[in-house]
């Protein structure tokens, strides 16, 4: 339960966005995604996801991730491979609804926990309409954002979460797209089968992921 | 755009006044302590006041006082966009090849420059920012991998423009406000200001003041090249009531 929250921060803190951003660890599957001011596309949020997942984003055009579908497969494909448990979005409130329904769908898919961070005193309401029905939890305050997930154990310890044959299919099509990783970049850029284990972090120099998965 | 190395300290002075001396007022002075700790802190910090006060010229003077070798300074004089910033950011980090069309691969590469060593950017005219502007530097500041101070100098409503935007009222480190010299002020600093002063009696510094110069420093700067010119002229060792009524006539001052 609670796979969406919504952070209020009001205030605009800074102590809350550099709370947030130490968490980023995609290793031990937490992402957090701080989205490029001045875009508005859905295309130009999946770029920050890819950029945020530790994909190389001066390499879109080479990688076929430049447009929206393409990208959008690989955001699902990188999101399972890397095991993410949780994408946390700064600067929410900036975002289009459609950016906030497709990281629902996007969570939905690869059961991973999102957490929206909206820097205003309440949720826009262009944004409110999108999580009817999700049962999201709204949070008023940084440590309730870092709370641990309790018992819930990360992946990387040896757990698997099961796929929905949605994210299977897209995964396949994804996988047809050559995805390289950022050099130096703190993931594995080798492919890791469905249900294995989180790939070993490696300091490779952008290798690329083999078609057919 | 300006970026620093092209600005030496003659550059500083309105006019560029020839013999014109940076004097220590007490918001230079409160400045440049200010500016150590916010460049201690790596944090951000905001000098505003009216123009003329002194803002520019103290920030520059500061700065080549405490952190001559990573200043990047930028200027807008009109109102930018996300896309002015990273281009006028491109060219004054010197930053070579072509600059991305993307957004995102654009600030990934301004991050990558500004992680390479500790930098001080300071945006002049801040005052003519949009929210989407302020978004940008925000943005490269609140990046972890980014080695910045930013600090943002502005005149007009520049206090009012950047208090209404919670995202920097939470980040900026220190606010200072330069205000206009008193008349006390005034009498002890511009015999320092300018050799046409040194001698000058200061009831006709007071009567200056009054009648042009305000307390402000980019007025000061006009009356001292107008009276340097007239002591030239007229041949004449130091200024005097009829000196300064010539000048007034030329401000289109009241000239008492």
């Amino acid at each position: 339960m609670d796979k969406v929250r919504v952070l209020l921060d009001p205030a605009d803190d800074m102590q809350v966005s550099a709370g947030l951003l130490e968490r980023h660890e995609p290793a031990r599957g937490r992402v957090v995604v701080h989205p490029t001011p001045g875009t508005s596309s859905l295309q130009a949020f999946a770029h920050d996801v890819l950029g945020a997942l530790g994909r190389a984003v001066n390499r879109l055009d080479a990688e076929q991730l430049a447009g929206p579908a393409t990208a959008w497969r690989a955001v699902a494909a990188w999101m399972v491979t890397d095991q993410v448990e949780d994408l946390v979005v700064l600067r929410a409130d900036r975002l289009a609804a459609g950016a906030w329904t497709r990281v629902l769908e996007l969570c939905r898919e690869t059961g991973s926990r999102v957490l929206l961070v909206c820097h205003t005193p309440q949720i826009p309401a262009r944004l409110a309409a999108v999580l009817a029905g999700t049962g999201h939890q709204l949070l008023t305050g940084l440590p309730q954002a870092l709370n641990p997930r309790g018992t819930h154990p990360h992946p990387g310890s040896g757990q698997t979460r099961p796929l929905g044959p949605a994210l299977t299919s897209r995964i396949c099509r994804a996988s047809s797209t050559r995805i390289s990783g950022t050099t130096g970049a703190r993931h594995s850029t080798s492919w890791a089968p469905q249900g294995s284990p989180a790939p070993t972090p490696s300091t490779g120099t952008g290798g690329t992921r083999p078609a057919g998965g | 755009m300006s970026t620093w190395t092209d600005i030496d300290e003659r550059d500083d002075h309105y006019l560029g006044l020839a013999g014109a001396n940076v004097v220590a007022t007490e918001a230079l002075l409160v400045l440049r302590d200010n500016l150590a700790d916010v460049v201690a802190a790596k944090a951000m910090m905001c000098v505003h006041g009216d123009a003329g006060l002194g803002k520019t010229l103290s920030v520059n003077a500061s700065l080549r006082a405490l952190a001559p070798a990573d200043v990047c300074r930028v200027q807008f004089r009109a109102r930018p966009t996300p896309r002015d910033i990273r281009h006028v950011l491109f060219d004054a980090l010197a930053i070579s090849g072509t600059p991305p069309t993307r957004p995102i691969e654009f600030d990934a590469l301004l991050k990558d420059a500004l992680s390479e060593r500790f930098r001080v950017l300071v945006c002049d005219e801040a005052q003519w920012l949009s929210r989407e502007c302020f978004e940008l530097w925000r943005h490269l500041r609140d990046d972890r991998r980014t080695d910045i101070t930013i600090v943002f100098v502005g005149g007009g409503d520049c206090y009012r423009v950047l208090r209404r935007e919670p995202m920097l009222s939470s980040r900026v480190y220190i606010w200072q406000e330069f205000r206009r010299l008193d008349r006390e002020q005034v009498l002890a600093v511009i015999p320092a200001y300018h050799p046409v002063w040194a001698d000058a009696d200061p009831e006709d510094i007071a009567y200056a003041d009054v009648h042009a110069g305000h307390g402000n420093f980019r007025a000061w700067s006009k009356i001292t090249a107008h009276v340097v010119t007239a002591l030239a002229r007229l041949d004449r060792g130091r200024p005097d009531r009829e000196i300064l009524q010539w000048v007034f006539s030329r401000l289109g001052g009241s000239g008492g």
